[in-house]
């Protein structure tokens, strides 16, 4: 005979892991001239409406696979929006010729790599996967 | 039968409906048309809306990119929908992309749709203006309208129509053609209405029914009113037959003596001898009107019929007409009381009457009373006599020296004196003397003399007298006879006939005892026969 507090704690722990979604931290070159960025900056720079930082230099954006769930995270924290209907968008625009998607890099690993080697990138990653060569500008969550 | 077109039922039942039909059609016409209109151009503004939902995203991120490629995309294809003149995209960074006719735009009639951010939908990014094809849409609204109502007027014409001929086949038609069957029918003749061709039970088939039973019960009728007024016509003529032939005459009287009516006879019977009579006073025309005056009020007042001989006025004497007459009281239509007189000519029969009554009773020789009749109208004169208080003498008369007349020169001259005796002693006496042959040569005279007692011996003598001519016997020989008479005075003798004849002849016998041709007036036997002798 199971004791009903234990199976309703077992239950509600699961929930908890399931709908927990990692923190996602964005990240720029140490050197950048950005500190932080606001929720719209960074909806503007990712979406493909804003090139350059405030300073003017162009940004290199970076991405993660469509198949990471750091990527589903972000742009589910970012837009409110899935990582197919983020794609659709800039297969959209694609035919202009004007706009393109932020550049896919492999693994988070590879994104702090990039950031560090690139002073205008721009990039996301888990939150636990972050360390000190980097600079946090903004949380999505 | 003519029945002017323009009332007649198809016509005015069809303009009925037409009015009806146009009346319906104009008012739904004006309120659906306006209805579809307006439902049109509001179902374009939907399809306006629609089509900028269709390109609200792309639009929008047009806008939120300033990416004029998608803008031109996205106004371009606007355009293309022909409900769209010109569309303009325009982003809150300063982009305007602009399609289809720029100079049409009108900016009371630009639609305007805010655009906002993609990712974030609280921010205003631009918006798409939109110029709709207005008179495109306007005709196109009118078109569905016209369409709509088109299809409604045909609608009701075809109804109309069919309404109208429905009206004319199944009712006016056959009412017009049982009317006009009906109007050339005879009323009371053998004619009757054709039933409807088509064999269904509907109204007018029941109607022609009943129009037929009742022609039948018409035709009925008349023949039984015609059947009866022939029967009483043939019944009048018998009874005018009889009426107008009768041999009697027949009237109708009112109270006042005035004839009302009256047949051919009895103008025959009343005009007779006397053409100028007045055939409608009926009073005057009899003897004695008061009488019949009163006989009328008699049969009126008693109502018993009253049967009575009349003489009618206006005749002599000699030529007397009689009628006979019967008054009954009759009342006619109006309860009036009348006198229904039946008048039979009796002229002729009362002769014949008289003269059977003067063989019977007259002597056929002599042409005086017989002895029967005599002693009837002796004795009449007897009551009288007894009556009136008036004097009389009865004179028992014996002729003298007749037989040997008869016996020498026969009967026949022995009748010859009888004739002239019986002549001379009628007309020695007055009409109302009563003079009978009593037997072979014996007469009896009653006569009426009066209070003066001198006038007996006067009248006997005169009788004598008469008598003692001489006769002619035939043969060129001539007679003569004498006369015994006994008499008695009445009442003085007596009442009574047999007494008075007994005493009368035993006083003539006392005169031919002594010496004939005298008379003697009888004595009461206390004292003896006194003799008076004659001239």
């Amino acid at each position: 005979m199971l004791r009903l507090p234990k199976i309703l704690t077992l239950l509600l722990g699961i929930v908890l892991v399931c709908s927990a979604r990692a923190e996602i931290v964005v990240v720029v070159n140490l050197d950048s001239s950005v500190d932080s960025f606001s929720r719209r900056e960074l909806v503007d720079l990712y979406m493909g409406r804003t090139q350059h930082f405030p300073d003017g230099s162009l940004v290199l954006r970076l991405d993660l696979p469509p198949d990471s769930q750091a990527r589903s995270d972000f742009y589910r924290g970012l837009v409110n929006k899935s990582v197919a209907e983020v794609n659709a968008y800039w297969a959209k625009l694609l035919f202009t010729g004007r706009a393109s998607p932020p550049q896919v890099i492999s693994n988070s690993v590879n994104v702090l790599k990039a950031v560090r080697e690139n002073k205008n990138a721009i990039g996301y990653l888990d939150s636990k996967d972050v360390d000190k060569s980097v600079k946090v500008v903004s949380r999505v969550d | 039968m003519s029945i002017d077109v323009r009332h007649s039922l198809t016509v005015r039942s069809g303009l009925t409906i037409l009015a009806g039909s146009v009346v319906l059609t104009v008012a739904l016409s004006t309120f659906f048309y306006q209805r579809i209109f307006d439902e049109q151009v509001t179902q374009a503004d939907r399809q306006l809306q629609q089509l900028v939902a269709t390109v609200e995203s792309s639009a929008a991120v047009a806008a939120y990119l300033d990416n004029a490629e998608l803008a031109t995309d996205v106004v371009r294809g606007l355009t293309k929908n022909d409900i769209v003149v010109s569309a303009a995209l325009q982003s809150a960074t300063g982009m305007r992309i602009v399609s289809g006719d720029v100079g049409g735009f009108d900016e009371a009639q630009l639609h305007q749709f805010p655009l906002s951010a993609p990712f974030t939908p609280e921010e205003s990014i631009g918006s798409l203006s939109l110029q709709p094809n207005r008179p495109l849409i306007e005709q196109r609204a009118r078109e569905v309208a016209v369409v709509y109502i088109a299809t409604l007027v045909a609608h009701s014409l075809v109804l109309t129509i069919l309404t109208i001929l429905l009206v004319h086949w199944r009712l006016a038609r056959p009412l017009t053609a049982l009317a006009r069957d009906l109007h050339e029918i005879e009323p009371g003749s053998a004619s009757r209405l054709p039933l409807p061709t088509h064999r269904r039970r509907d109204e007018v088939a029941q109607l022609v029914d009943d129009i037929n039973a009742l022609l039948a019960a018409t035709q009925g009728t008349l023949e039984g009113e015609r059947r009866l007024r022939q029967y009483v016509e043939s019944v009048e003529r018998r009874f005018r037959l009889i009426f107008d032939h009768a041999s009697c005459g027949i009237s109708l009287v009112d109270k006042n003596g005035l004839v009302l009516f009256s047949n051919p006879s009895f103008n025959r019977i009343m005009s007779q001898g006397r053409p100028a009579a007045d055939m409608t006073n009926f009073l005057q025309l009899f003897d004695d009107p008061a009488q019949v005056n009163l006989l009328l009020l008699h049969a009126v007042t008693e109502d018993l019929p009253v049967s009575v001989d009349l003489l009618l006025s206006g005749e002599l004497s000699g030529n007397a007409r009689w009628l006979h007459a019967l008054f009954s009281s009759v009342r006619n239509e109006d309860g009036d009381l009348l006198v229904e007189c039946i008048l039979y000519d009796i002229s002729e029969r009362a002769r014949r009457e008289r003269e059977v009554q003067h063989e019977a009773e007259r002597d056929a020789l002599t042409q005086l009373y017989n002895r029967r009749a005599g002693e009837r109208h002796l004795r009449q004169a007897l009551v009288q006599v007894a009556t009136d208080q008036q004097p009389c003498a009865l004179m028992m008369i014996d002729l003298d020296r007749f037989k040997p007349i008869n016996d020498t020169y026969g009967h026949e001259a022995g009748d010859r004196v009888l004739i002239a005796v019986s002549q001379r002693l009628s007309q020695s006496l007055r009409k109302q003397d009563v003079v009978v042959r009593w037997g072979g040569d014996e007469f009896v005279v009653l006569v009426f003399t009066g209070k003066n007692a001198e006038a007996v011996p006067l009248v006997a003598d005169k009788l004598l007298q008469a008598v003692s001519q001489p006769i002619d016997l035939g043969g060129g020989r001539s007679g003569q006879v004498g006369a015994s008479i006994g008499i008695v005075l009445i009442p003085e003798h007596g009442l009574q006939l047999d007494d008075l004849i007994a005493k009368a002849d035993s006083t003539m016998y006392e005169v031919k005892e002594h010496g004939r041709h005298h008379f003697s007036i009888y004595r009461e036997p206390a004292s003896p026969a006194a003799l008076n002798s004659g001239a």
